[in-house]
């Protein structure tokens, strides 16, 4: 009777919270990534469809963004005549940005957007949160490509060395963007409120991190309030301000000129807070992964 | 023969009351309402052997739906632990996953990836499943356009192409109209001959008769009667 079906491997389904390990949960992962990449083409091409542009949507945003930044601070309050080529300034800042923002906001609803998808098929459920953050880097990659346009356009190129600046950078961000999307994801199951504490937690993050401004400028403000180093120290144990420092240091073209070197924060790409923030974000990452595992078993019965 | 499918001693809860915002989880956390639950099964056990069918018989609410759920694994049990084969296909909800705004046949890639199937595999059955589901014409449309039933069709041919050892199938018998439901049993039977292990979720005591080799009936998330067929069905048809 039986023989001409494949015997294949057994999964053996206990109760949420005891199950697995981080390592099972990665292989798993590993296991579902024809899943990813099929669920971040339905991203890409699928939202886009029937629309001109296509997925040259996904740009606009992001460069009328950076274009209003440009024109209201730069031109407006004349932000551009004491930092030189303030619009790339502002942009290797937003460019880290963006990816944590669209990763976390997208990563939020990711669950309970696919709500009759989760309840109806099993798959590994990080996948989710996993695609919004992939999603938010592929756009990280075309902002990118912008960025480096912009560089022929106004025929600067930022120097080689620092370079270096982006590995801390992306070693940070990457981790704390899917990180913060997978508890989000999960936490907005069972807490409506979540997508919305998210809403503001994104515009405070924003503004507590000198992306359209420089750090300095805040360094200054914070010092002339009391207890004004308790309250600088406080501004630059912000991991992602760390991230958009060093994101302006490796990308941002006059960082060495005389007046630029004002705004430089880290004497080496690895410096004591970056490699602090590093550790501390994938560390960061497994507690996250842990909590996800912790709840994403319930939480189907929530949505 | 030996045994593919063990569900030992499963339990699944349910709170009766959930509460949604952060406020009412503060301020309602003691209140005994948060405290109420509602067990859909209590300490269910029973095996399925490789290759045999299992009908699970039960009323509306017996909790044969929430069983079927757990061991297809989108609903994890509160006590108790269920083994199955990885390859298991659901026919729980024809063309969950579909996105409207993408063809048929796109959909049939991402739904296959879904269910578990690798790109490469799904490209050497996918004439099959359009052919199967009997909408070629349509294929290349968008989905959203489909019928109710041109949205199933498609969904139960991409499921039944999964190559599944195990296939969990929950009363969508009643799929499409008459000529497609027989394709679909058909499919069934030829699946059994095959060798696939199946277990049919109905209140229809006909069908067991007709289809399994052993069934289990359920009660108020307990166990009925498990075994043969015919006494199953006796005791299911005692009930009150």
């Amino acid at each position: 009777m039986s023989g001409q079906v494949k015997r294949g491997p057994i999964v053996t389904l206990v109760p949420a919270g005891r199950s697995s390990g981080v390592f099972k949960d990665v292989r798993d992962l590993f296991g579902a990534r024809e899943l990813l990449s099929a669920l971040l083409n339905r991203e890409l091409a699928g939202r886009y469809k029937g629309s001109v542009l296509g997925i040259g949507w996904t740009l606009v945003r992001p460069l009328v963004i950076l274009l209003i930044y440009a024109i209201v601070l730069g031109q407006f309050l004349g932000a551009a005549r004491s930092i030189e080529q303030f619009t790339i300034f502002i942009f290797v800042g937003l460019l880290f940005w963006n990816l944590l923002n669209d990763s976390i906001s997208a990563g939020s609803v990711a669950l309970t957007a696919n709500s009759t998808l989760l309840k109806k098929v099993w798959f590994p459920r990080e996948i989710l949160p996993l695609t919004s953050f992939a999603t938010a880097a592929v756009h990280f990659l075309a902002q990118f490509i912008i960025l480096i346009l912009a560089y022929i356009g106004f025929g600067v190129w930022p120097n080689l060395n620092n370079l270096l600046y982006l590995i801390p950078a992306v070693l940070i961000t990457f981790p704390v963007a899917f990180g913060l999307g997978l508890i989000f994801s999960v936490l907005n199951v069972r807490f409506r409120d979540t997508q919305f504490i998210v809403e503001v937690g994104l515009l405070l993050g924003f503004w507590l991190s000198p992306i359209v401004y420089p750090w300095t400028a805040a360094h200054a403000f914070l010092a002339s309030l009391p207890f004004g180093t308790f309250w600088q120290q406080l501004y630059l144990a912000n991991p992602f301000g760390l991230v958009a420092m060093a994101a302006q240091q490796a990308l941002w073209p006059p960082i060495n000129s005389e007046l630029g070197s004002n705004y430089q924060f880290f004497d080496s790409p690895f410096s004591t807070r970056l490699i602090i923030s590093i550790i501390a974000s994938w560390v960061f990452l497994f507690f996250a992964q842990r909590l996800f595992a912790r709840m994403a078993g319930t939480v189907v019965v929530d949505l | 023969m030996s045994t593919i499918v063990s569900v030992e001693n499963v339990s699944r809860e349910f709170r009766k009351y959930y509460q949604k915002t952060f406020k009412e989880f503060l301020t309602d956390r003691h209140a005994k309402n948060f405290n109420k639950v509602f067990w859909a099964l209590k300490d269910v056990s029973f095996e399925v052997k490789d290759g045999s069918t299992l009908g699970l018989l039960g009323r509306n609410g017996s909790g044969k739906s929430t069983l079927l759920k757990i061991i297809s694994g989108v609903l994890t049990p509160s006590n108790g632990q269920v083994t199955r084969p990885v390859a298991t296909a659901a026919l729980l909800e024809l063309g969950a996953g579909f996105q409207p705004d993408m063809t048929g046949r796109e959909n049939i890639y991402l739904n296959s990836s879904i269910l578990g199937r690798s790109k490469k595999d799904t490209e050497t059955v996918i004439d099959d499943i359009i052919d199967f589901s009997g909408i070629s014409e349509f294929i290349d449309t968008p989905v959203k356009f489909f019928s109710s039933g041109m949205y199933a069709r498609l969904g139960f041919s991409i499921a039944i192409h999964t190559d599944p050892e195990l296939l969990l199938v929950d009363e969508v018998l009643a799929v499409g109209d008459e000529p497609f439901q027989k394709k679909c049993l058909d499919r069934i039977q030829s699946m059994q001959k095959e060798g696939r292990t199946i277990i049919l979720v109905t209140h229809d005591t006909n069908t067991v008769a007709h289809f399994c080799d052993t069934a289990v009936a359920l009660n108020h998330g307990t166990v009925l009667a498990k075994g043969d067929t015919t006494s199953v069905i006796n005791a299911y048809r005692a009930l009150p």
